[in-house]
């Protein structure tokens, strides 16, 4: 029982919640970003244009093993 | 071991956010790993982007994950100079839990646009990394942190790379990022298995751990056995996850676990559900560790005992053998042509012990430098 509620605990406090106004503006983003080109790459420049397709762009690029 | 979050290595990318966003609105992500750096060079960021990030800032949920900076390259140069002063204005912007920086020097034309290579363990490299992480610490006044490196030359120097790091860290009170991946990449690449090679890292200083997947790349010089890249581009392979398992018990200040994939791997809806699936399992085996927490013994509070005001630590000699090292790595067209260029060069019976490197090793280092050569844009 003691266990349960310290599950409990530990789930509540480690929730992050982000505002729906901003899932919102995220959502709408990246759904035109797609829809204005599905085959370039992915990344977003600033002003919400796609970047060209010989962009490339990694989450870590500098891992060491890419 | 204290609350550990759940996080992901969130960018500007629309694969990425498309991916991650059922799990932003199903509140399942804790924390996000924001390369700020990768948006230097532009001039504005959309108000979405900034918004989101500082969602994550404002609930002190915010780490940051450099990958420009170019920590040991033997020359000064004002690029880092530059990029110390972007990085002090980020941080009045948003609140950092802590900020990390990779292990190595990157090769590519001036240092900051190849892929990192490793640099030997000397006391002169060791003075060289100690003074950019100061400065590094100075400019965000937050725990700065450094991430193994996956690629390495021989396998003495894989059993060397943790106690460097931990010597490198120890000077700013820092703590290190355990990339279990790049643990994955050497268990095969050198034949050594995860228990012995975990052994080796000063496992009370892991703050935070990634994890991700990879690819096999066929090498004739290591005969039937394939090559691992942390290339980011697929699933995160099962024993990632038990390694993931038991590491988590020996690491009493962990606090974020990071799940990176690249955006570009990620442009189906198969491949993101994907992705969300192995994230879900990450933070199911967090979860059942959370029950165990204790208090951290080590916050990597800064320390402000040292003087930035001196002139940035420089090697001109180390930065002559880089110079030389990339153009090799750029421009040889295979391992037997390296190798000879190498032995001509100022590398050759230094601390480098370039006679040692797996000759397959030094194919996959060409290789990544031919990927790299012209920078990430």
């Amino acid at each position: 029982m003691n266990l349960l509620k310290k599950d409990q605990f530990t789930l509540a406090k480690n929730i992050m919640k982000v505002s729906k106004s901003v899932l919102k503006a995220v959502a709408v983003a990246v759904t035109v970003t797609t829809l204005a080109s599905a085959c370039s790459d992915g990344l977003i420049k600033p002003g919400g244009e796609k970047t060209s397709k010989t962009k490339t762009f990694d989450n870590c690029p500098a891992c060491g093993m890419g | 071991m204290p609350e550990i979050y759940a996080s992901i290595a969130c960018n500007l990318d629309a694969h990425i956010l498309q991916a991650s966003l059922p799990l932003f609105e199903e509140e399942k992500v804790e924390a996000i790993e924001w390369s700020f750096d990768a948006l230097f060079n532009f001039n504005e960021i959309p108000s979405w982007f900034t918004e989101l990030v500082r969602e994550f800032s404002d609930h002190n949920r915010l780490i940051g994950h450099g990958v420009y900076f170019s920590l040991f390259s033997g020359k000064w140069s004002p690029e880092q100079q530059e990029w110390l002063h972007r990085l002090r204005k980020v941080s009045n912007e948003f609140h950092f839990d802590h900020i990390t920086e990779h292990f190595g020097f990157m090769t590519g034309a001036d240092f900051h646009k190849g892929a990192p290579i490793g640099i030997p363990f000397t006391t002169q490299t060791l003075a060289l990394g100690k003074d950019r992480l100061r400065r590094i610490q100075d400019a965000c006044r937050c725990p700065v942190g450094l991430e193994n490196l996956a690629f390495s030359y021989s396998i003495e120097e894989v059993k060397k790379h943790g106690d460097f790091l931990n010597q490198l860290v120890e000077s700013v009170n820092g703590f290190i990022i355990l990339d279990l991946h790049n643990l994955y990449c050497q268990v095969h690449n050198f034949d050594i298995a995860f228990d012995e090679i975990v052994k080796l890292y000063p496992l009370d200083k892991v703050r935070e751990i990634h994890i991700s997947g990879g690819s096999w790349d066929k090498n004739p010089l290591r005969g039937n056995k394939k090559v691992r890249r942390d290339t980011h581009d697929a699933s995160v392979p099962e024993a990632v996850f038990q390694y993931l398992r038991k590491a988590m018990r020996f690491c009493p200040n962990l606090k974020f676990v990071v799940m990176e994939q690249m955006g570009t791997a990620l442009h189906t809806v198969e491949r993101q559900q994907m992705f969300r699936n192995d994230f879900l399992r990450m933070s199911s085996i967090i979860e059942s560790s959370n029950l165990d927490q204790q208090h951290p013994t080590n916050t990597f509070a800064p320390v402000s005992n040292f003087n930035i005001n001196e002139p940035p630590l420089e090697d001109l000699f180390l930065h002559s053998q880089q110079v030389q090292l990339s153009q090799i790595l750029e421009n040889a067209s295979n391992v037997d042509e390296a190798r000879v260029m190498l032995q001509s060069s100022d590398l050759a019976n230094t601390a480098w012990k370039v006679e040692n490197w797996a000759p397959y090793m030094l194919e996959t280092a060409i290789s990544i430098a031919h990927k790299w050569k012209n920078g990430f844009s």
